[in-house]
């Protein structure tokens, strides 16, 4: 029984990554072929943007099959027990739902982008870099993840006890659960920015300012919850109990619970503002000013939630 | 198991001698004769067509011109102001990386970017050429001023995402030729055991297409990708503060 479960573990990371990456992947080549029967005079263009989009996406999918391959090859073989089960888990988390959750949603820029060099044709090469930045940005969730899978990877040793089990699984699930808020609020916030310049070319300088500055503020949650997993490995856990163990795994769910919100509700405001800028570039002022402190107010919880993390993982030593 | 020789790849430890046993001072051997062998590769290229170049009429010529051009047009629609500067840098870099990618077709040879010090070595030099850029061309007091953009409660944060670009590019690059190398070589290994499978995927052309794949395809993506990444970086930094958004008529 618990030899199905290692393999399980091992051959996760592959499948969640393939999964949201061969979304992701239909998703692009839709919206690209519904730009070229919009325009077909721009066909070469939007194909260009459509191989480029493809395979910063294929990324994901590629990431996860490393990582199984890496497990699976390891030269020391761990013993299947539930300890070792335990860390092969936590290194399927961490890349396996951030390269689900980045495979699908990447495919959002892309395919706005497609759609918005359709209405302007002329801009195709400005839409482009914006298009390459968001999407960038939205891959982040995955490398971080895969970095942490690698640390994790680099603390197996034959024989694992509980409490460090414990450890390397909540490093993994903090990464992990803690990339789905960030990831689709990124999106949402991509996906209106290229829309934006399909809408009105004349606010692709504002739009790639605020572009700068918002999607900083909503990947803020993600790296909260990257130097939780990073502090979470560095714990010193010699002579360290259970209880130890399960406050990191503890302050692992708490960062991984307080980012989900704030990562999505901060893109969905970021992304409201990127349609009305398209709409009124005179009140560009106004309206960044305005967004920019309901945004640092959103934060504020995933700050509130990284406050209690970092307690679990200094303060209590039991 | 040869798998760990698969992984790791051959190594030198000749600072072992001095009592160095840290794995920071072991040298990987088939980066370092891969790299070299592309350096003077290039070098002989470039000499061989520097010769041709004086030969109106000739092939080699045209090519290279061709093969410049397309870099001179890349960069002018991506950078508006001053983009001569940056078509060698570059074109070296897209030149370099395309080898690195596509070196395993020369028997014997390995990737060099599937080691993550090569990867993480072009990220760093990409990464401190915009920036350098931009502290030229911003000034010192104006690059410093950005980074307290829109209000100085966001410097920790613009710190972290400007450095994120690092470990983006570099783990892309190595990640995606990682994962080619892997594929590659348990093809190989999956193939080796049997003469009538070897025979089989050399008649079918199933070598050809493996390798087409995995190793040119995919290296040209990434190379493209790559430099395509460096210089939407660098034309981030040295962006013009009043930029015209007016769309281009090409």
């Amino acid at each position: 029984m618990i030899e199905f479960f290692y393999y399980i573990a091992i051959a996760m990371p592959a499948t969640l990554s393939a999964i949201g990456c061969g979304i992701g992947q239909g998703v692009i080549g839709k919206k690209a072929l519904k730009a070229i029967h919009m325009q077909p005079e721009a066909a070469s263009q939007i194909s260009k943007v459509c191989i480029i989009g493809i395979a910063l996406t294929e990324t994901t999918a590629i990431f996860g099959l490393v990582t199984s391959l890496l497990l699976l090859l390891n030269t020391t073989p761990l013993n299947p027990a539930y300890e070792a089960v335990l860390c092969l888990f936590g290194i399927a988390f961490a890349v396996g739902i951030s390269g689900l959750v980045s495979g699908i949603v990447s495919s959002s820029p892309a395919g706005a982008a497609c759609l918005a060099i359709a209405r302007q044709p002329f801009m195709h090469n400005k839409i482009l870099n914006l298009m390459l930045i968001t999407q960038t940005l939205i891959m982040t969730p995955n490398i971080f993840g895969f970095l942490i899978a690698l640390l994790i990877k680099n603390k197996l040793t034959s024989e694992i006890t509980l409490p460090v089990a414990l450890q390397l699984f909540s490093s993994g699930i903090s990464i992990g659960f803690g990339s789905i808020g960030p990831a689709i609020g990124l999106s949402l916030f991509a996906y209106s920015a290229c829309h934006a310049v399909g809408i009105n070319k004349k606010s692709f300088g504002k739009i790639l300012t605020f572009t700068f500055i918002g999607e900083a503020i909503i990947e803020t949650p993600l790296i909260f919850a990257f130097i939780v997993a990073l502090s979470i490995l560095t714990t010193n856990m010699v002579n360290a109990s259970v209880m130890k163990g399960i406050a990191l795994l503890a302050a692992a769910i708490c960062i991984a619970l307080s980012t989900l919100a704030p990562g999505f509700a901060s893109g969905k405001t970021g992304a409201t503002t990127c349609d009305q800028i398209a709409e009124n570039i005179d009140q560009y002022s106004v309206l960044s000013k305005t967004t920019l402190l309901a945004l640092a107010m959103i934060d504020t919880c995933a700050i509130y939630g990284l406050l209690t993390s970092m307690m679990l993982v200094f303060f209590v030593n039991i | 198991m040869d798998n760990n020789a698969m992984l790791h790849g051959h190594e030198w430890k000749i600072f072992a001698r001095f009592g160095l046993h840290n794995p920071f001072w072991t040298i990987q051997a088939d980066t370092v004769i891969a790299t070299s062998f592309i350096l003077f590769l290039i070098i002989i290229v470039s000499i061989y067509v520097h010769y041709c170049l004086k030969n109106e009429h000739s092939k080699v010529r045209f090519v290279a011109l061709q093969y410049v051009q397309s870099f001179r047009d890349l960069v002018r629609q991506t950078l508006k102001s001053a983009p001569q500067n940056h078509v060698s840098f570059i074109g070296s870099l897209f030149t370099f990386i395309l080898l690195c990618n596509c070196v395993q077709i020369f028997p014997t040879l390995e990737e060099p970017t599937k080691d993550l010090n090569t990867t993480l070595a072009l990220g760093l030099i990409s990464f401190f050429y915009a920036q350098g850029y931009g502290l030229y061309t911003h000034g010192i007091k104006n690059y410093i001023k950005a980074y307290f953009d829109p209000f100085f409660v966001m410097f920790p944060l613009n710190v972290v995402g400007t450095l994120t670009s690092i470990i983006s590019l570099s783990f892309r690059l190595y990640g995606n030729i990682f994962g080619g190398f892997v594929i590659s070589s348990l093809y190989t290994t999956m193939i080796s055991g049997s003469m009538i499978l070897q025979i089989l995927a050399l008649v079918s052309g199933l070598n050809i297409a493996i390798l087409l794949i995995f190793g040119l395809f995919e290296g040209v993506i990434q190379a493209f990708v790559f430099s395509m990444l460096t210089l939407t970086y660098l034309s981030i930094e040295i962006m013009p503060e009043d930029e015209d958004s007016d769309g281009e008529i090409s």
